[in-house]
């Protein structure tokens, strides 16, 4: 895929400071391009954005897994071996009950948010609302609805994010 | 680490929505140091955090709260074909009321908004923007459009949803259905659903992580695991595709933006994979263009989507 070919450089360079580790970006980028491999029969041309969202999805997607590994790991510790397959449906099960347990803190944490902040997030992530839209309904810049945002979640991460990780 | 690095790394990770996106800043900054990579990391699982605790969330928080503004109306007593003309027109609930009649709610959500609804027994359902359901007796359900399902299983009152050809009953699970043009997509998150078509023999079982794919009502065809992208992220606002029927994405384009983008037949059932930041009907059509090489072209109010002339 050409876009992947002139884009594979600065990809690189992006993962390697994304992960902080050269071996694990070449690793990853290998992955992105049997993903985009993968999805043959479809007409896509990806954009350079799509790729750099789809690499950070995979570093997501592996952070995911190893924070799931350590969860279990310090749970379960007398079990022996643990596999935690990214796929693996129970582990999926596993972090919705998380997610429930979490809602409770979370709801908390988002009353407490700056009225604009809250505002703001609330609209995007309970409404669904883009940002565009957001900057419209609310008579404001596209960058002021990123900093209500940016504004949330530094709120939230002290937090909710204080004791726990 | 401190609040004002947490605070940039959230800058950035809320600027990706945007295809205006500076990567090679992004980079440059990530690079500064290792603090910054490790806030970024934070952000970024606790944004993950966040998208997969909504639903949860959602029952925690009043029921439509009018965080948004927006209308409703509750109409008792009127007839059904009233019912099906307020839905169809989007002013919210209605309510047959009458003793002994079936017991009809229609709820919709409106462009650019997702909306939560109670079913019975503690069940619910949260509709994508611009998908209708349609409620009877508390436990048939028809869709049009995109919902996210989280249901009490009784053995006693089986639940079931139709969506156009398609039937999917519960074995007591959470599941994403979408739904338009003829095609199907039922992503199930927990337990088991079974998948019938008016026009295919049998019924498919579809268990929890696996995803089933229909391109038509006589081909219940592929049933695989389902992407790394989590089911039903578009109550987070966004938009991932993977192997999706092109007709599948024009209409949730189509429903977003509450304008129609439409697709001929042929192209409907090519293949998609990808990601669409949510924008307005114009930005998110151009990053489908992009993403196929198809071309659009305005028909009055719509828009379509179609080969590239002479090629």
């Amino acid at each position: 895929m050409q876009i992947y070919q002139e884009s594979r450089g600065e990809l690189l360079r992006f993962l390697t400071a994304r992960v902080g580790d050269r071996a694990e970006a070449e690793d990853l980028l290998h992955d992105l391009w049997l993903r985009i491999q993968s999805t043959d029969a479809g007409p896509i041309a990806n954009g350079r954005s799509y790729l750099y969202r789809a690499a950070q999805n995979l570093v997501l997607d592996r952070a995911r897994a190893r924070q799931r590994r350590l969860v279990r790991e310090t749970e379960w510790s007398g079990l022996g071996s643990d596999h935690a397959e990214p796929a693996d449906p129970r582990a999926d099960i596993e972090a919705e009950i998380a997610a429930r347990e979490d809602a409770a803190a979370l709801a908390a944490a988002l009353a407490k948010l700056p009225d604009k902040a809250g505002q703001v997030f609330r609209l995007h992530k309970l409404d669904g609302l883009p940002h565009a839209e957001i900057a419209a309904r609310l008579g404001i810049s596209r960058s002021g609805v990123e900093k209500h945002i940016a504004t949330a979640m530094t709120h939230l991460r002290r937090a909710l994010d204080g004791g726990t990780t | 680490m401190t609040d004002a690095i947490t605070e940039a790394a959230a800058r950035w990770h809320a600027a990706q929505a945007d295809d205006a996106m500076d990567w090679n800043g992004f980079t440059d900054w990530l690079e500064q140091s290792p603090a910054h990579q490790a806030a970024y990391d934070a952000v970024a699982l606790l944004d993950d955090r966040i998208d997969r605790a909504i639903p949860a969330m959602r029952d925690l928080l009043p029921e439509d709260e009018p965080v948004a503004p927006r209308r409703h109306l509750r109409l008792v007593g009127w007839s059904a074909a009233a019912a099906v003309l307020i839905g169809a027109i989007g002013l919210g609930t209605w309510h047959g009321a009458q003793p002994g009649a079936a017991d009809i709610a229609l709820y919709r959500a409106p462009a650019g908004q997702t909306r939560a609804v109670a079913l019975a027994d503690g069940s619910r359902a949260t509709l994508a923007p611009g998908a209708t359901l349609r409620v009877s007796n508390g436990a048939q359900v028809a869709l049009e459009g995109k919902g996210y399902f989280d249901i009490r299983h009784d053995p006693a009152h089986p639940f079931t949803v139709t969506a156009g050809a398609y039937q999917i009953r519960d074995i007591g699970t959470r599941f994403e259905v979408v739904s338009d043009a003829g095609m199907l997509r039922v992503a199930v998150a927990e337990g088991t659903v079974g998948v019938t078509s008016r026009t295919a023999n049998g019924e498919i079982r579809v268990s929890a992580g696996r995803t089933l794919t229909a391109f038509a009502a006589d081909q219940l065809a592929e049933v695989r695991t389902t992407p790394p992208a989590p089911v039903a992220a578009w109550r987070g606002g966004r938009f991932s595709y993977d192997n999706e029927p092109l007709g599948l994405v024009a209409a949730d384009i189509s429903r977003y933006a509450g304008a129609p983008v439409l697709i001929d037949g042929v192209l409907a059932r090519r293949r998609f994979s990808g990601i669409i930041a949510p924008g307005s009907r114009a930005v998110m059509v151009r990053n489908l263009e992009q993403l196929t090489g198809l071309d659009a072209t305005t028909e009055g109010d719509a828009i379509r989507l179609g080969n590239r002339t002479g090629g």
